[in-house]
């Protein structure tokens, strides 16, 4: 009975989801702005960036290549003008120089690139790599006048060629660090140490990461006057590892390694094994723009305590299995953002935990933003907990894990802004 | 004491096997065979650090026509990005581009606006848009020339020049509201705002009004702890620019806080700042050093340890902020101080120091240190505080200094290459 309950519960959970993320495969929104003009051939040449070009054989071939110049016949009502010239370098071989010289709002920008070409280079072969060099430093100064808007840019390559980059470390990367602090004040004293160390190496095909990380912090409270004298330590020691190996552009499968020693939870020591397989409905390149990932993980778990747990426990071995839904879509309109995660423990299947959580930040219009996140759970495996509850003053300052079979964090907020919104005067006196 | 060695012998053994677990499971990273390749073009591509204003994993995804390095002086091409807020509350990123090596004394700065109601996603594909332009100078005689297509798509509307109805006005509400719990303890809280501002070349106006409440609950056997607080503020600025390292300014706050025993201030501060560097510097660097004095009328909640239960005070204070950042790190200092007219014994004084150097390849330290000393507490108020109270932080304790201090390094070594984005297992 309460299985088919909790299962309704996840179904609804599910088509909530799911309905919360239609937008997805919604259309961009549409332009919603005001006072646009259609605009009229001559509006169109004249965004072009002006451009006066000497030295060039054959100045039809460049204004057939490059679409976002306008050619002038007059240097004078030209933003920049650019000067081909060829000149031969000191071993004889040919060098050709293009300057570049800034004018009117472009003023005091100069630029010169040279070009050497190939032996046995052919006439036509020089003027198309020239013109090619010609174009893509007019972008620099393109970029300072509205056309920049007009022009995008694309590279033709394949993934392979891009990671495939010689490194004599063979894509290994190591860091280590350090850090210390010490607070004092009348009535407190507080230090602070933690340090680090990590390897790794990234590639299209293995992600490799080890790293070990520590962190004692104390804090020691002294006020005679009103009896207060109290010291608060906490402690963190974790090593973590993952292996993972890609499995084409929708699959992989990995483990994770963790030991931790920590306060917070109890937790002496603790060790996990857990194997992982993950499904990506998306290709994982489209990662920026859209994700949602599906993981299934089995760990083995090893545990001791600090002090015994409620359920009379000094140390225990057990073996969970967990389920990750994770979706996270960024569009023109806002963001999606949103996960869902069970876990239970194989022994004893009531000892379980669902955890929902998610971000939704969205400009409805112009002036009006709206943003919601929440993260719900319901806990049932607070099997670390210790016999005696915390302190009050371990309460107040938040060092323990409290007992409780619920969770939640829910943040609203909007905000509506009017009046001239796109006014970009900076004037930085007296700070922000 | 058998029972404890016992005990001690275990704990280093399961360690111990722990250690050997985790160097076993390595072992497949390290067996990975060596993946060296054929000379490609991308061995030619310039190496680039970016730092500031975007994500790197995304101008990994959307710029793959150089290779990333993980240290500046590594790279042929140092890209910082800078940001200062816009007058109608948008950003505007300064883009700097430092050519190094072969591009030595090639340095480029653009701009870029984010206004104030954009999205991210519209945002982060605009400024990759400038920071890809500004590269293509770089790539320009590199052998990936020959793979980079260049469209161009004129515009079908162009947004006509208006004037503009607001005069540069902008007005803005927000609401926020927070919720937290679980069974035993709970923090809920509410932020409500509203303000009005004016931002022209010469002059600057903002006022805000603003209202935030925060409630935490903590049950405990000892009995249920409630931590209310309400902070109601209302603040306006008005200043002046006069030139190019001087600005005036008039400043009046009205709050209430608890924390420091404050049921109601009203305070009026006239100051004058001066900027060691221009103005037109400030995204890259700044020196304000600023001078005024502050009236201020207070009422307590509690009397004082000076048998006060209202006042009416003025205070003086000098600072100085300097920050600036660059390839070899970044540096925030600042300095203030303050005495009240009445009684000069009555003083403070604030050292705040904040670095990261990058001393060397791979290798940075970074520090932060505050320094106070305080002879000012004349809010404190008489009688004893709970523990509660002070655990809590809801009260501010009576102190003559208080210090933090923190110093940190990193060292990293091996590829400088982080040309990869591997999104597996949420990586």
């Amino acid at each position: 009975m309460l299985l088919i309950k909790s299962q309704r519960r996840l179904g609804l959970c599910l088509l909530v989801l799911a309905s919360l993320c239609s937008p997805l495969w919604a259309q961009n929104d549409h332009d919603s702005k005001l006072n646009l003009n259609p605009v009229s051939k001559i509006d169109i040449e004249n965004r072009k960036i002006h451009v006066y070009v000497s030295g060039f054989p054959d100045i039809s071939f460049l204004r057939d290549r490059i679409d976002f110049a306008l050619f002038v016949s007059e240097k004078e009502l030209a933003q920049v003008a650019v000067n081909v010239e060829e000149k031969s370098t000191a071993a004889g071989e040919k060098e050709y120089v293009i300057s570049y010289t800034g004018q009117m709002e472009l003023e005091g920008i100069q630029d010169n690139l040279s070009h050497v070409p190939l032996p046995g280079e052919t006439a036509e072969e020089i003027q198309k790599t020239l013109a090619a060099i010609l174009e893509v430093a007019l972008i620099k100064y393109a970029a300072r006048t509205p056309v920049g808007e007009d022009i995008s840019i694309q590279y033709s390559h394949t993934e392979e060629q891009v990671a495939a980059v010689r490194d004599k470390w063979n894509y290994w990367l190591f860091s280590l660090n350090f850090y210390f602090s010490l607070n004092r004040a009348k009535s407190l004293r507080g230090n602070s140490l933690s340090g680090g160390f990590s390897a790794r190496r990234i590639t299209d095909a293995w992600i490799i990461r080890a790293s070990f990380n520590t962190w004692y912090n104390e804090n020691i409270y002294d006020i005679e006057e009103i009896d207060l004298s109290y010291k608060d330590i906490s402690r963190n020691h974790n090593f973590n590892g993952l292996l993972v190996k890609s499995l084409g552009d929708h699959w992989s499968v990995g483990t994770f390694l963790e030991a931790e020693q920590n306060t917070y939870y109890n937790n002496k020591f603790s060790f996990e094994l857990a194997p992982a397989v993950e499904f990506s409905i998306f290709p994982y390149i489209e990662s920026e723009q859209r994700s949602f990932t599906l993981m299934y993980r089995l760990g083995y778990i090893y545990r001791q305590y600090w002090e015994e747990t409620i359920y009379e426990k000094m140390e225990e071995g057990l073996v969970q299995a967990s389920l990750m839904a994770d979706v996270e879509i960024i569009k023109d309109w806002g963001r999606v953002e949103s996960s869902l995660t069970g876990s239970a423990y194989l022994q004893d299947f009531s000892k379980n935990k669902l955890t929902w959580s998610f971000e939704f930040g969205v400009r409805v219009f112009e002036r009006l933003t709206f943003d919601i996140e929440w993260r719900i759970s319901r806990i049932h495996d607070q099997i670390f907990l210790e016999k005696g509850g915390a302190s009050l003053e371990e309460m107040l300052l938040r060092r323990k894990q409290l007992e409780t079979h619920y969770d939640y964090s829910i943040e609203f907020g909007f905000g509506y802004s009017f009046g001239s919104l796109k006014s970009a005067v900076v004037n930085p006196i007296f700070g922000n | 004491m058998t029972l404890f060695i016992n005990e001690k012998k275990n704990t280093i053994k399961t360690w111990l096997f722990t250690l050997l677990v985790c160097l076993l499971w390595c072992i497949p990273g390290f067996a990975q065979g060596s993946n060296q390749v054929n000379e490609n073009s991308q061995d030619m591509a310039i190496k680039v650090f970016a730092e500031g204003g975007i994500s790197r994993d995304y101008m990994k995804r959307e710029i793959r026509f150089i290779n990333y390095v993980r240290d500046p002086r590594m790279a042929d091409v140092y890209i910082l990005i800078n940001s200062q807020q816009t007058g109608s509350g948008g950003t505007e990123y300064t883009i700097t581009y430092q050519g190094q090596n072969r591009f030595e004394g090639i340095d480029d700065t653009l701009k870029f606006i984010r206004n104030r109601t954009d999205t991210y996603e519209i945002y982060r594909r605009g400024l990759i848009k400038v920071i890809k332009q500004g590269l293509m100078r770089y790539v320009a005689t590199t052998p990936a020339v020959k793979d980079l297509s260049i469209s161009y798509n004129p515009p079908q509307t162009i947004e006509a020049p208006q004037e503009d109805r607001w005069k540069k006005w902008v007005f803005s509400l927000g609401f926020d509201l927070e919720l937290d719990g679980e069974k035993f303890e709970r923090d809920h809280n509410l932020n409500m705002s509203f303000s009005a501002g004016k931002v022209t070349e010469e002059w600057k106006f903002s006022s805000s009004f603003s209202f935030y409440y925060n409630e935490d609950r903590f049950e405990h056997d000892e009995g249920i702890v409630k931590d209310i607080r309400k902070r109601p503020r209302i603040r306006s600025n008005l200043a002046r620019k006069m030139g190019e390292h001087w600005a005036v300014g008039m400043r009046s706050y009205i709050n209430s806080d608890i924390s420091y025993n404050n049921k109601l201030s009203v305070e009026l501060t006239p100051s004058l700042e001066y900027n060691l560097y221009p103005y037109s510097e400030f995204a890259r660097r700044q020196f304000p050093l600023c001078l005024g004095i502050t009236f201020n009328h207070r009422d307590y909640y509690e009397e004082t340890i000076y048998d006060k239960t209202s006042e009416l005070l003025s205070k003086v204070f000098m600072s100085g902020t300097h920050v600036i950042n660059g390839r070899w790190g970044s540096v925030i200092n600042v300095v203030e101080g303050s005495f009240y007219t009445h009684d000069f014994s009555k003083n403070n004084f604030e050292l705040v120091n904040i670095f990261d150097f990058r001393l060397f390849k791979g290798f940075s330290i970074n520090a932060l240190m505050v320094v106070n000393i305080i002879h000012d507490q004349l809010f404190l108020e008489k009688g004893d505080l709970t523990v509660e109270e002070v655990l809590l932080s809801r009260k501010q304790v009576e102190t003559s200094y208080s210090y933090y201090i923190s110093i940190g390094f990193s060292y990293s070594f091996g590829s400088m290459f982080q040309n990869v984005v591997n999104p597996r297992f949420g990586y």
